[in-house]
């Protein structure tokens, strides 16, 4: 279901460094939401026109909470809301993480924690086995670390925590422990997801990319999210809002 | 309550000056769960090629300040599955439906013509002559007075339709191209398409998207399109469509004080999917607040 509308601030923290957790109600959709689905948050002002797409970070009762990093004049205004702010929506939009039954293995890159939280949360009430790996450029941003269900790896670029390096280097040295099958659902910069994205062929498992890129819309309308496909003769190119935002990696051309 | 009916052809009246621009809202039946079509008086299709088209590789869009730069490259899915998907749908809707047409050569706008112009719930053709990114079919027909008078005057012995032609704002002289379309048998005139632009990330040195030249949209170009119609509804006695950067009720006012007969919405209804309610809110408003019976007494009463 999709619905535009006007909700409700109810909590908006500062859980890290420049990292944020809002918290506002949308009961239509709270019950239907999946792991992998974003919402689009609209600001009136100018001179930035587009929506901006937040994936859905976890559900609570009738409220959604989405993760954001502070990172431009948007994200710092989201920044300044306090509980009772009303703010415009639209969601739920997109696809979602297709859940499979086996060892599922929860990989994220800094802000990219969003989508993962939910799945994670989602995982742990069917009793699936889930190990994390969780990047980040600090011991400051990984506050949220603890909440998560199942055995989890941590790695900051300066490695006040957990393993020092990228949160790929990290899955690399621990994938011979990972007990096969399992299934790999990621989110994070570009360069991390086209590295894992390369070794998901080299090391042959299963993977689902939950993809950002500049939407005008979020609706499918303005055709602007376009990426390539894997397989261009039969589908050249689809939309990250509406295909997406999560592929498998075949579905993906990544190069 | 005021007329908010606008007349462009005594057999052509549209219940209220709003249509959505072609590009912006697909083909109608897309977000039908978020917005009521019905609030518009027409909707303008994306743009139809006779053979489907991909369109331009990603990146296709950039944020600029005011402003959205697009290079989608007109990807539609063409005539045949245009009939055969969309028909059913826009049969359906109260509102005109308004086909736009692009095309490769002059024989590929007559052939989708011809195709589409059995189909009873077709009200009108807008004929895109302006579309800045895609090299043949687009822009170049819509920058030669001679090779757009041409174009016209074929679809025109085509088509008993109501004929839109939309014109783009990357001329040197917008009324050259208003009059050679009007003089070929153009029922009504849009203005504007997207303006040139570009845009480059700093940091990677590339353009921000593929084409490198895109088309600017969104409230920046509104004073660009404000001119145009100032400039071309002194010259032309065919109606005048305003389209460009509309993103609320006074902005709807501004471009019929300009000359405008009726508007399209469109990078807007990307930004703020319930825009069209709002701006029949502010015109209800504002007409009744100034005492006007009827908004098409406004229509180029711009006092200079």
């Amino acid at each position: 279901m999709r619905l535009f509308k006007n909700a409700t601030v109810l909590t908006n923290q500062m859980i890290g460094a420049d990292i944020y957790l809002l918290e506002f109600a949308f009961p239509e959709i709270s019950g239907s939401v999946a792991p992998g689905q974003f919402v689009n948050i609209y600001f009136p002002g100018r001179p930035q026109l587009f929506p901006r797409p937040f994936s859905i970070a976890g559900v609570s009762g009738e409220n959604l909470k989405i993760l954001y990093k502070r990172v431009g004049c948007l994200t710092a205004i989201m920044s300044h809301w306090r509980s009772g702010q009303s703010i415009r929506l639209l969601g739920a939009l997109g696809n979602q993480f297709k859940i499979r039954n086996e060892q599922s293995v929860l990989i994220a890159g800094g802000v990219g924690l969003a989508p993962l939280l939910f799945l994670n949360s989602r995982l742990h009430s069917l009793n699936f086995p889930i190990i994390n790996f969780i990047g980040a450029l600090s011991k400051n941003q990984l506050s949220l670390v603890n909440s998560m269900a199942g055995k989890t790896f941590t790695a900051t670029d300066d490695g006040s925590e957990g393993y020092c390096g990228t949160v790929i280097d990290c899955f690399r040295s621990n994938l011979k422990s990972i007990p096969r099958p399992f299934s790999v659902y990621a989110c994070g910069p570009d360069a991390m997801l086209r590295a894992l994205w390369q070794m998901s062929f080299e090391y042959k498992f299963d993977l689902q990319l939950s993809l950002e890129r500049v939407m005008a819309c979020g609706l499918g309308i303005c055709q602007g999210c376009a990426i390539k496909h894997a397989h261009q003769s039969e589908l050249p190119l689809q939309l990250v809002c509406q295909d997406g935002p999560v592929f498998n990696a075949d579905e993906l051309d990544l190069k | 309550m005021t007329d908010i009916s606008t007349r462009l052809r005594e057999d052509f009246i549209l219940r209220n000056p709003l249509l959505t621009a072609s590009g912006t809202y697909g083909y109608g039946n897309e977000i039908t769960d978020l917005v009521d079509l019905e609030l518009y008086s027409g909707i303008v299709t994306k743009s139809i090629s006779l053979q489907p088209r991909i369109g331009n590789p990603p990146p296709r869009i950039a944020e600029v300040a005011c402003g959205m730069l697009n290079s989608i490259g007109l990807a539609n899915i063409g005539l045949d599955r245009f009939l055969a998907e969309k028909a059913e749908f826009l049969s359906t809707y109260s509102g005109k439906v308004i086909v736009s047409i692009v095309g490769r050569n002059e024989e590929e706008y007559v052939q989708v013509v011809r195709k589409l112009n059995t189909q009873q719930w077709i009200a009108a053709y807008e004929i895109n002559v302006s579309c800045p990114n895609v090299r043949e079919g687009g822009i170049l027909f819509g920058q030669e007075p001679g090779i757009l008078g041409k174009l016209v005057r074929k679809l025109r012995h085509e088509t008993s339709k109501f004929m839109i032609v939309k014109l783009t704002p990357n001329v040197t002289d917008i009324r050259i191209l208003a009059l050679a379309a009007q003089k070929s048998g153009a029922d009504a005139l849009a203005l504007i398409n997207t303006v040139y632009g570009a845009a480059i990330n700093i940091q990677t040195r590339r353009p921000k998207i593929s084409t490198v030249i895109g088309g600017l949209s969104g409230p920046a170009i509104k004073p660009i399109a404000i001119a145009h119609i100032i400039k071309t509804y002194k010259e032309v006695d065919i109606p005048i469509i305003g389209v460009g950067g509309i993103s609320d009720g006074s902005d709807v006012i501004e471009f019929l004080l300009a000359g405008a007969s009726a508007v399209q919405i469109g990078t807007a209804n990307f930004y703020n999917p319930g825009v069209v309610g709002e701006i029949l809110d502010y015109i209800e408003n504002y007409c009744s607040e100034k005492e006007i019976d009827c908004l098409q007494d406004l229509i180029g009463r711009v006092e200079i």
